[in-house]
């Protein structure tokens, strides 16, 4: 029973999980820049709601669309400023540049905004649904579904629009891209931009059932990385199921180990499918 | 052996044999093959039936590095030599770890780096970084750190590619050059000035298997090679 | 032939300078402050640290973003052995180090044959996860709580100045082995990994040996450094002794002095802790805001680093350069 609910509240927080993946894998897909200050454009995401809710009073749910606006226009310019001057480096510049960004930035939240967390506690926190022993709060249900109507979002964004595509020609061949005539200067400002857009709305998410600090999006880059090794680059349902498998692992751990082993657990999967994976899925193609 | 990508099989049943001194010519439509053939002979990728034997030792289960060591040397389609090294020290590199090399002191390997500096006319450039080289430069390179392993088999993948006709011309009288020396070479073209030029024999591969092995002008006449290349029309009614 | 930065060539100037820095480092715990010294050691140890990185990150160029993670093994496994075991420092320091090659030899194996992304997350998830590990084996290693070391005898003032030899020692040693690598077949074996795996490997190169080595030596010397820090400081927690920022400062030392050069990782450790340290006194608050600044500015402004700028004269600091340097890797 324990590992029931267990279960079920790792699928739910896989929701949120997917959605930050897709954001981070797919600037990795795309740009070949892993994001080290992914998770905290999370945590930013967490603030524009907490902010919001605080301030105006504004519902948490409600603010979802906003701290993805804001988190998006964050990114764009972030990309446009910052990234896009290094995009070609070798990949340990790119690596050391958003590690220095996700230092400034978290260093600049806990200077403006200090170290204590928040909570955001809609009126309708604490209802939910009980059956058979089984307690799922709706804020989670909703939450869950939230994140699903995102993921969807994304998915239909990519493969149906026209920036969309633009995108995945760009992530298939650059050159190619370019001779087609697509800006790709733009497109990686979209990309990025959708990239934190996504982080803040799980961020925004995040804020209604977790506390909100500064460094709450430090555990995410192990995270993240495993889903996209997991469920592959660039596929929604790879990210989605790889997102509920490690919910899934994360709360069975606190069952079976204990709360302070929940992180570890992405850690040692991911370093445990880096090595067993077959070499051949790995390594650089050969021609 | 049969090597099979992602349902592609990019080589099948192919069975040939290169003798010592020669002069193979491999030549072939595009994705035919022979670049993957010049891989699994150098040891980067590994065939999933049939053996590879060279000098009566079968290389399979042989890494890249081992094979290299036994006295196999090659060049890749785009030159990579290494870059943001000198030329020098590119060539250096092939004396020190090639098949000679681990037994030689840095002396002796900095003599080899200067005779193959000398044969391939680098000298002037050997302080020179790569990366500031034209491609046919950047090609000789490559193949000077090839020799500079002392090689008996020397792979080459499409040398003459983005030459110009001087530049053909040279890089086949070196080739003759290094024949004659008693190197056994197999080369992979597709500019045929080269092959005819150069071959003794040459082997034509399409969609992974031998279609042809003989001599330049049998295997030109060859109505499947003909068809191979240009299609069926132009088959009917030749050699 | 190979760089090895700007090393003094035979200008008699050059030779003395150098000759009168020797002189002075040896002999600085004389006239300075304990402040002073203590701080310097901190660099030496740094210097390490960064010479360690660019083994494995500058010469074979495998990005390393958990190199910590030795750094940690030597300081517990130092701590572990003097506080609860008794044993005495040297052997316990040798131990440190040792099982912190032990270690990279057995995870290098398979953490080796990954790439670029990969191979920079699987360290970093490789540190991490000995952290987490670390902190929660309570019972073992005192966790969150931290370990205290015994305290060396001596006055406060002798000890730090023991621990600033020592360190200065091991610094030495470091560039020492760096320099010996870079004139050898090792040396030649892990530029060309670097530069083209492959075509390093039909060379005739036993890249995973190589690997393996250059991570080995890597460690061996981050864990020295780590378990002198323990004896050192007396006290370590798995955020000290595992922090991840450890390791990207290390990197970032190289990066901002020249990767893959003999004296580009010193001057780098040099330069950025001497900013660190200003930054520190003028802005407490603002001060590691400022340092991820810093480290953004680095790798946009100074790709090469700061002794291939240095190299190129006056035309190198000039914002024209700088400014180039922006634009290289651009889309």
């Amino acid at each position: 029973m324990l590992f029931l609910q267990a279960g079920i509240n790792g699928i739910l927080l896989g929701g949120i999980y997917t959605c930050v993946a897709l954001g981070f894998s797919l600037v990795w897909g795309v740009m070949n820049v892993i994001n080290i200050a992914h998770g905290t454009f999370v945590m930013l995401g967490a603030y524009v709601t907490y902010w919001a809710f605080s301030l105006l009073g504004l519902d948490p749910f409600l603010s979802v669309p906003l701290s993805m606006a804001v988190l998006f226009l964050i990114g764009y310019l972030t990309q446009w400023g910052l990234i896009n001057r290094l995009v070609r480096a070798p990949i340990f510049m790119t690596l050391v540049l958003t590690f220095g960004l996700d230092m400034l930035i978290v260093n600049l939240a806990l200077m403006a905004w200090k170290a204590n967390y928040r909570s955001v506690n809609p009126r309708y926190a604490s209802l939910s649904l009980s059956a058979g022993g089984l307690v799922v709060p709706y804020t989670r249900l909703a939450i869950f579904g939230v994140s699903l109507i995102i993921s969807l979002l994304f998915y239909l964004f990519m493969t149906r629009t026209r920036t969309g595509r633009a995108i995945q020609a760009t992530r298939m061949d650059l050159e190619a891209a370019r001779l087609v005539g697509v800006r790709i200067g733009r497109i990686y400002g979209l990309t990025f931009g959708i990239s934190t857009a996504m982080a803040g709305g799980a961020g925004a998410l995040l804020a209604i059932v977790a506390p909100v600090s500064p460094i709450m999006g430090g555990a995410y880059l192990g995270k993240v990385f495993l889903i996209c090794v997991l469920g592959g680059l660039g596929s929604t349902a790879g990210a989605l199921v790889g997102g509920m498998v490690l919910g899934m692992f994360e709360t069975g751990a606190a069952v079976v180990f204990g709360p302070g082993y929940q992180d570890a657990v992405s850690l040692v999967l991911l370093l445990l499918v880096l090595i067993l994976r077959p070499s051949g899925l790995l390594g650089r193609a050969y021609y | 052996m049969t090597k099979s990508f992602g349902g592609l099989a990019a080589l099948r049943e192919l069975t040939f044999e290169i003798r010592s001194g020669e002069i193979l010519g491999v030549i072939g439509p595009n994705g035919a093959g022979k670049t993957t053939l010049v891989n699994h002979i150098s040891g980067l990728m590994k065939p999933e039936a049939g053996d590879l034997r060279f000098r009566g030792q079968s290389l399979l289960g042989l890494g890249p590095h081992r094979i290299s060591r036994l006295g196999i040397a090659r060049t890749f389609q785009t030159a990579r030599p290494f870059t943001r090294l000198t030329v020098a020290e590119n060539v250096l590199i092939g004396a020190l770890f090639g098949r000679s090399g681990l037994t030689r002191s840095l002396e002796a390997a900095r003599a080899r780096l200067d005779e193959t500096l000398r044969l391939l006319g680098l000298e002037r450039l050997k302080s020179t970084r790569v990366l500031h080289l034209t491609m046919a430069d950047r090609k000789r390179v490559e193949l000077a750190r090839a020799l500079a392993m002392d090689p008996d088999l020397l792979l080459l993948d499409e040398v003459m590619a983005g030459l110009n006709p001087t530049e053909v011309g040279e890089a086949m009288e070196l080739v003759r050059a290094i024949n004659r020396g008693g190197m056994t070479i197999l080369v992979v073209e597709h500019v045929m000035k080269a092959i005819m030029g150069l071959s003794s024999r040459i082997v034509v591969l399409h969609h992974g298997e031998k279609i042809a092995d003989g001599r330049p002008e049998q295997v030109t006449r060859d109505p499947a090679v003909i068809q191979a290349y240009l299609g069926a029309r132009y088959a009917v009614g030749r050699g | 032939m190979l760089q090895a930065g700007r090393n003094g060539g035979n200008a008699a100037p050059l030779r003395l300078g150098a000759l009168f820095l020797g002189a002075a480092i040896l002999a600085l715990p004389w006239f300075a402050t304990g402040y002073l010294v203590h701080f310097a050691t901190l660099l030496f140890m740094f210097m390490v640290l960064a010479q360690s990185w660019n083994l494995i990150g500058g010469l074979a160029g495998y990005p390393s973003f958990g190199n910590v993670v030795f750094f940690g093994i030597g300081a517990y496994t130092t701590g572990l052995l003097m506080a609860r075991g008794g044993v005495s420092f040297a052997p316990s320091l040798l131990a440190g180090a040792l099982l912190g090659t032990a270690f990279a030899a057995g995870v290098g194996l398979p953490v080796l044959r990954l790439h670029g992304h990969y191979f920079a997350v699987a360290t970093y998830a490789t540190a991490e996860a000995m952290r987490e590990i670390v902190n929660n084996l309570t019972g073992l290693t005192g966790g969150g709580m931290g370990l205290n070391l015994p305290l060396m005898a001596g006055s406060e003032r002798a000890v730090g100045v023991y621990f600033y030899y020592l360190m200065l020692g091991v610094l030495v040693a470091a560039l020492a082995v760096n320099a010996g690598i870079l004139r050898t077949r090792l040396g030649y074996g892990l530029l060309a990994i670097r530069e083209d795996e492959d075509a390093a490997l039909v060379s005739g190169i036993d890249a995973t040996r190589y690997k393996v080595i250059a991570f080995g030596l890597s460690a061996f010397l981050a864990a020295l450094a780590g378990g002198i820090y323990a004896y050192w400081i007396t006290y370590i927690d798995p955020g000290n002794a595992f922090d991840v920022s450890i390791s990207v400062t290390m990197l970032v030392m190289v990066l901002l002095g020249g990767s893959g050069t003999l004296w580009g990782p010193p001057v780098g450790a040099l330069v950025l802790m001497g900013l660190t340290e200003f930054l520190w006194s003028r802005f407490l608050e603002v001060h590691a805001a400022l340092l991820g600044a810093v480290i953004i500015l680095v790798v946009l402004f100074l790709p090469d680093g700061l002794l291939a700028m240095i190299g190129q004269g006056r035309r190198g600091l000039s914002p024209a350069s700088l400014l180039q340097n922006l634009r290289r890797y651009s889309v």
